[in-house]
Order: structure tokens, then sequence, then C-alpha cells
């Protein structure tokens, strides 16, 4: 198989494969309402979300993400009214950070405590910290037993430690390949010729100098009947040696 | 012929391994739309699919031409005779 075949097949199983990741990605995701369809905020109360400290409602697009970090815990706080007369219980609290479309993780607190209107999420997504950087949506949500009572959007700019995360060098590594491979297409081994037949030596004249000794003396005499000393193959390679027949044709 | 197969091939894993380095960098959001990114990863592609197929075709095209010149230069040449 020639080098040239073998990168172009390595080339075509590295592009389906990612194909097939990213068909992974779609078929396996839930289905997810698209941030323009996700209400910002429901009718039955209204919140208000701390996400480290800052409040989320002006951080709804790319440009005004969060900076953070995954290196430790961080904390999210629901403050919420009603917005009607009648009481409204939240069970639940819930992040979800999405790529792709896909909640990629999540961190939720359940809890039953009537009348109340403020919980601290705390969440930890350190296991992730030498996964993935980049820009992510992170959606907070109030639910009373699965019932969505208060949904908003946000981003967060996840910035890794001198962007040392696995996807990353994964993806550098695969970029200088690539370049590789392309590069490698325009060197191409030439064969070595066969070395040019020596110069024919004259039948008749002294022997080169420097020449070893077994060349111009001849082998011993075979003793009769018997092999001969150094046996078959010595006398195959005195045969070998000879100088009285040249290699190739000359005169 | 085959280089450009293979220089095409190489793009476009280097155009969506590209795409998604950015991502990870921050200037691009794949996070909540899934079409868009699907848009930006095929955009990234075809280009650079492209772009290392001309320059794979190119190279190999070029190798190819060496290759045939030292071959025919080096059996044309009969060995010298004293």
């Amino acid at each position: 198989m020639t080098v040239a075949r073998r990168s172009r097949r390595f080339a075509y199983l590295t592009v389906a494969a990612t194909f097939v990741l990213l068909a992974f990605f779609v078929l396996s995701s839930s289905p997810v309402l698209p941030p323009a369809l996700r209400p910002a905020s429901s009718g039955p109360l209204t919140a208000t979300v701390l996400f480290d400290g800052v409040n989320i409602v002006n951080h709804d697009t790319v440009g005004s993400a969060i900076v953070t970090n995954f290196s430790g815990a961080f904390s999210t706080a629901f403050t919420w009214t009603p917005t009607g007369s009648g009481g409204l219980t939240v069970t639940q609290a819930e992040i979800q950070l999405f790529f792709f479309g896909t909640a990629i993780a999540t961190s939720s607190g359940q809890f039953l405590k009537f009348g109340a209107n403020s919980y601290t999420l705390s969440s930890d997504f350190t296991q992730n910290r030498y996964i993935y950087e980049g820009v992510y949506e992170i959606v907070a949500t109030l639910s009373n037993n699965g019932t969505t009572l208060y949904s908003q959007g946000f981003y967060v700019w996840i910035q890794a430690t001198d962007h040392l995360t696995i996807i990353n060098i994964v993806l550098i590594l695969l970029l200088i390949l690539e370049v590789y491979e392309v590069a490698a297409l325009g060197r191409m081994k030439i064969p070595k010729q066969p070395a040019a037949a020596p110069p024919s030596t004259p039948t008749t004249g002294a022997p080169p100098a420097g020449a070893p000794p077994s060349a111009t003396t001849p082998p011993p005499a075979a003793p009769q009947g018997g092999a001969p000393p150094g046996g078959p193959s010595s006398d195959s390679s005195a045969g070998d040696t000879s100088d009285t027949t040249p290699p190739s044709g000359g005169t | 012929m085959a280089g450009g197969a293979s220089g095409a091939g190489s793009g476009v894993v280097f155009g969506i391994a590209l795409v998604l380095l950015i991502q990870q960098f921050g200037y691009l959001d794949f996070s909540s739309n899934l079409v868009n990114a699907l848009v930006y990863i095929i955009i990234f592609a075809v280009v650079f699919g492209i772009i290392f197929g001309v320059i794979g075709r190119a190279l190999k095209g070029r190798a190819m031409r060496k290759f045939e010149a030292a071959t025919s230069s080096s059996s044309g040449t009969p060995p010298s005779v004293p």
C-alpha cells in the first residue's frame, strides 16, 4: 500500500469518525427549544438570579458573557416573587450548561419550604475544567414538581488556565497532523538506482592494488574423493570472486 | 488526482478541527444553536477542503515531475566505460 493511499484512507476514516461523532451528538440530544423560543421569564413569578454574585439579566448575548472558570465551586442565588395573589411553591432550582443544543452539565437542588422566596444553588463543575472551555449558554430554571415557573438563559465564558484542556490539545495535534499529511504529499522518495556497472578489468593483467589475496589465490585443490576443506559454500564463493569473468560485457 | 483527494480529506478535517478550536477559544458560540454551529463547521470544512485539495494536488504534481525527471535522467545515462 502506497503512502498516498494510506494517508487518503486515514483522512477518509477521520472524516467519517468526525461525522459519526456529530451525528451521535445530534441524535442523542433531547429536543431543546432554541434560545429565541425560550421564555425569558414565565408568568407565575419574577425572579432575580445572581451567578457568582453577577446578575444574569444583562448577560444574555455572547458578547456580554460572564467570564468564569471551573477551578472551584460557584453559587447561583435565586430570589423570586409571585406575580399573582396566590402563593407559589418552588421545589427545584436548576442550571444547565448547553453545548450543541444539548445539556452537557446539570446542577440542581430540590427543596420544599413553603413560603420561601430564595435559594442558593451551589454547583461544582471542576471535573470539567480540563476538558473544555469557551462560550456556553447556561439556563437557570425554577420549577414546581416538573412545571417550569421561571427560565432564563445567559452566557458564560469559561476560561481554562493557559487554554490547557484535553479538547484543545487534541485539536491542535489534529491540526498539526493534517498539515503534515498535506506536506508529505510533496515528498516522494526517489528510489536509489543500482550502482553503475564497474568498469571492466582486463582479463590478463595485474590485480588491483589492495585486492584480497583470495581473489587472486586459487582455492586449494580438493582431495581426491572427498569434499573440499571449505565445503561447498567456499567452492561457490571462490567461483564468485573470480576475476576472469567480468560481471557485464567489457572488451 | 490522488494528491488532490488526499489534500481535500486533510483539509476537511483541518477545517473542522480549526472551527472547534476557535469555539474553544471563545470566539464562536456553539452552545445553544445547533444549526448555526453546523453551518460554521460545514463552511470551514468545505473551504479548507478546497484549499488543501489544491495545495495537495500541486505538491503531488510537483513531486511526480521531480520523480519522473530523476528516474529518466538516471536511466538514460549509460555507464561510463574506460
